[in-house]
Formats: C-alpha cells, structure tokens, sequence
C-alpha cells in the first residue's frame, strides 16, 4: 500500500479525470476502449486509479457532507431568473441527497403510459381515490384530470360553466380550450380560472398551492384579509412555470418561477415538493403511507421542505428528513410516525 | 495468413483444425477474461456502488459471452464483453439494485460496508480528515462535488443547476477529489510516523 501513497501529482490527475470520464452516463465505448489502453499501460496507471476510486468511496461515507449554505453561492451564483424559489438552493441540495440514487430507478419503474381512457365522468360525477391510490378521468368536455392519493373532486359542470369542486390532496387539470365557459377549479377558499391550460392544485392543511405548467390561471382566494378589506384583490396570474401560493388566509401576490413539471409526478410515484411547509408534505406523504406521520411540534410545522419523495418509500425519506431538519423521528407508536424536534 | 494454427490449438474442440479468419472460440474468451478482467472490475466498480457489485457484473457478462450461440460470428471480442457488462451494471443502476442501493447509500446507512472494527476505527479517522479537507474548499467547488457525489447528478446535470460549464465543473469535481485524497495522503504519512492513530 506505501507505494501507492507516492504516486505523483500529475498521474492522480490523470487518474482523477479519466475516473469521472467514465463514470459519466453517456460514456462510450471509444471513452471506455481508451480508458483500457491507458489503464493497462502501465500498473502504475491502475494503482493511480484505484486510489481515486478508494478516495471516492471514503468520501461517500462522510456522513453529513458539508453542503455550502444558500448565501456563500450567491455570491457568485447563476441569474437568477434560474433559480430556485427564493434562492434556497442548499436546501434544494440537502433535499436532493435524500433521495439519491433512487432517480434512475424511477424512471424504469413508474414510468408507465397512464391509462387515460379508464374513465370519462358526466358532469355531476364525484371522482375520488382511496390512500395510496391514483386516477386519471376524462371530463365531460374532453378534459383530463389526474388525482393522486386519497383526493376528490366534484365536477359541477353546466353549459356555462366547468366547476370543479376539490378536497384537501392534489389534482393535475389538463383543460380543453373553450372560451366561452370558463374552467373554475374551487380549492377551498381559492379559485383558480383556466381557459386552455394545464395545471396542478394541491390543498392541504389549509394551504393552496397552484403550479401552472401551461398556459396561463388566474387564482383568486377568499381571504380573511380580503373580506374585511375595501379595496378590490386583482386576482393573481400564474404562468407556465410558475406557483402561486395561499397559506394562512393569505394569498401570494404575485407568482414565482418553480420547476414545475411537464404533468403531474405522482403519477409516477413521485411526490414534489418545493419550499413546502413541513405540515403540508407531512399531509400529502399521509395520502399515501397506512401509517400516518404528524408534525409533533407546531415550531416544525413550517420547516420548508424541497425534494422528491417516492409514495412507497416515506421510510427513506423519514430517515432523510432528519439529515436535513433539526428534527428525530419517534417510532414508538406502532400506529403513526412523529416528527420531534432532535433533542439538544 | 490464412490459417491461425496458433489459435486453433488453442481450441479443445477443434484440435488442430485450421478456423476461418476472425472465429472466435470459448478459449479466446477464457482468455480475454485474464486478460482484462482487473480492468473490467475496476470499469464497474467506477460506476456501481461495491466491490461486490462490480464482481457479480463481470460475472454475468463472462456467463453471458459464454452462452451465445454464435459466439464465433462476435468479432470485436473485447469491446463486447465491455459493452455486454455496462449494459448489465446500467440495468443495474436502473432497475432493482438501485433500490439496494438507496438503501445502502451513505447518508442512510454510513457503515453498512462489511468493515471490520479495525477498519472501522480507522475509518471514523478518515471521514474526519475527508470531511475537513471538503470544508476547506470554496462554495462552488464544494456544491458540485457534493452535487455529483451525493446526490447523483451527472457533471452535465451539475453544470446547468451551477450555470457553469461542464468543463468548469469537471474542474472542480476533479479538484476537489484531489484535496480529499491529498488530506487522505498526508493523515496516513503523519500516521506512519507517529506509529498509529493518536
């Protein structure tokens, strides 16, 4: 092993950057062919490699890794046209190593042609799906709704009008144009407005929120605040990439850049969150798990959560949630799970 | 250059008897293996997540090889086995040991390897000086480093989450896995010196 520690400098950096060469996903076999060249060129090539792969490993193990805070990469960081709700991007990172490595799997594994023609409701029809459960319908007027786990809608559609009335869960709307009878999704106190549009409305635990992925909604709430005011709520618009959201008897006024994805990703098993309250990912991620979470201490109520859950592995995702927060997870309870803050 | 007398020799089933250019046998292949198989465990072991991983992969893509019906027509012998056993660790990666995987990711399970508890102590001891030399290096570097360790993402992927080239970040993440081995390097010679961990 002592000779392997005195490899010179320049022949690790040889190692170092032919080791990331062939990692990279889209390397060939021209990229691995040279790489066996070099490789098997000298046995001092091979023990400069398997330093770098034994320095990798270590790395890997380092439990928490120390991700740079939101404010040291701003100092130079990208537009900011591009960045992450407000500019929380080390959150978004923290988020992001839950859930490592489990990205390529879902692309296999859900990836599945959803199965649109299972449903078309009439125009009083309650739609509903029990825990756990998704389902895409077809509306009345060629529509196409997808509802992820333990959500309901009921449409009151009339020549006019296209209602649709939502629970507490997440609806994904792919609306058919019609400008002469506008499409209302009511969410509670919140009314989103779509002509030909698509877009998704999550509501829970008394929080809206409404991402747009086409076109253009106009969201309008009934807030406390606006009852008792004089002065007349221009309703907000959202466009294609962009959330707005209503919390706490207030609605955003305006909206703001959020990744928002092609359609809805619970289809796929995925539940997304950005900047999310902790009590509203704990609500949606309870859609699908039989054994409920709660938020055990209203200060961790409004922790903000960026990442990506997958609806059968809240486990891992419990585990993760304590690397992020300041928070432990108390199983005792066969029943439900409880979220506590970590003990000093 | 017509007959390969060498190679037919070679083959058990074919003693003596002169092949047709390019045919391949069940001898080439066994030889192939010797040849090539540090390499090829060690092309894996860069992309999967163990030792053992990289083994089973090499495994299967030898047992592959072997199992074709017209092995003789495969004319590039090696760069298939290669390609073969990339195919089988992207299945992997994709597919059912990516859940293991998860399972067995760092963050998760931080000593889930089979280490002994030597290697264990002497481990604690090298996360430390790992997770030293990480703080050491300025934001950018260290974000897509972390980036492309932790959370999976390509350099490509890094590149347009940072707004940087992906050249910048090959830098970086190259930089960056160099500190760590350099800190790594430097922990062992004191080690050496002093005659073991203090």
């Amino acid at each position: 092993v002592n000779e392997a520690r005195e490899i010179p400098a320049e022949l690790l950096e040889q190692a170092a950057d032919w080791f990331l060469r062939v990692r990279a996903a889209r390397a060939d076999s021209e990229v691995h062919g040279a790489w066996l060249n070099w490789i098997e060129a000298d046995p001092a090539h091979r023990a400069a490699f398997a330093e770098i792969q034994q320095t990798w490993d270590i790395v890997g193990h380092v439990e928490s890794p120390p991700w740079p805070r939101a404010e040291e990469l701003a100092i130079h960081s990208r537009p900011a046209s591009q960045r992450v709700g407000s500019g929380r991007l080390a959150w978004f990172a923290l988020a992001a190593s839950v859930v490592a490595g489990a990205a390529a799997l879902l692309l296999t594994r859900f990836d599945v042609a959803p199965n649109w023609l299972a449903n078309i409701a009439r125009p009083h029809d309650r739609i509903a799906t029990g825990r756990g459960e998704q389902q895409s319908a077809i509306l009345p007027d060629g529509s196409r709704i997808e509802l992820g786990g333990l959500t309901g809608v009921q449409l009151k559609f009339t020549p006019e009008l296209r209602l649709v009335v939502a629970d507490e869960g997440e609806v994904f709307y792919k609306v058919e144009r019609d400008p002469t009878r506008p499409f209302i999704v009511q969410a509670g106190p919140v009314q989103v407005t779509a002509v030909g549009t698509a877009f998704s409305v999550r509501r829970e635990s008394g929080a809206v929120s409404v991402v747009v992925t086409e076109g253009v909604v106009e969201v309008n709430a009934a807030s406390a605040a606006y009852v008792s005011s004089m002065d007349v709520v221009k309703p907000v618009r959202v466009n294609a990439g962009e959330r707005v959201r209503f919390d706490r008897g207030q609605l955003e006024p305006t909206a703001r850049p959020v990744h928002a994805e092609p359609s809805a990703a619970w289809r796929r098993g995925q539940l997304r969150f950005q900047e999310e309250p902790l009590r509203v990912v704990v609500a949606s991620l309870n859609r699908y798990t039989t054994r409920q979470i709660v938020v055990g201490d209203p200060a961790l109520e409004d922790l903000r959560f960026t990442g990506t859950v997958f609806d059968d592995s809240v486990e891992d995702w419990l585990k993760g949630v304590q690397v992020v927060f300041p928070v432990a997870v108390n199983e005792s309870d066969p029943d439900r799970v409880i979220i506590v803050p970590r003990p000093e | 250059m017509n007959q390969r007398p060498d190679a037919a020799a070679d083959d058990p089933d074919q003693p003596g008897r002169p092949r047709p250019e390019g045919r391949q046998t069940s001898a080439d292949l066994g030889r192939l293996f010797q040849e090539h198989n540090a390499s090829l465990i060690q092309l894996l072991r860069a992309k999967l997540h163990s030792d053992q991983e990289a083994r089973d992969v090499a495994q299967e893509a030898y047992v592959r090889l072997l199992q074709l019906d017209r092995l003789g027509t495969v004319s590039y012998l090696r760069s298939y086995l290669f390609r073969t056993a990339l195919n089988i660790a992207t299945d992997r990666l994709r597919s059912a040991s990516t859940r293991n995987a998860v399972h067995r990711d760092p963050i998760f399970d931080p000593r889930v390897d089979e280490l002994s508890p030597d290697r264990t102590a002497f481990a604690e001891d090298e996360l430390r000086v790992v997770a030293t030399a990480l703080e050491s290096l300025p934001p950018k570097p260290r974000y897509a480093f972390l980036l492309h360790r932790f959370a999976d993402l390509d350099l490509d992927e890094v590149a347009e989450r940072l707004g940087v080239t992906e050249r910048m970040v090959r830098n970086y993440v190259m930089k960056a896995l160099l500190c760590c081995r350099a800190a790594l390097s430097d922990a062992r010679k004191k080690e050496d010196e002093t005659g073991g961990p203090s």
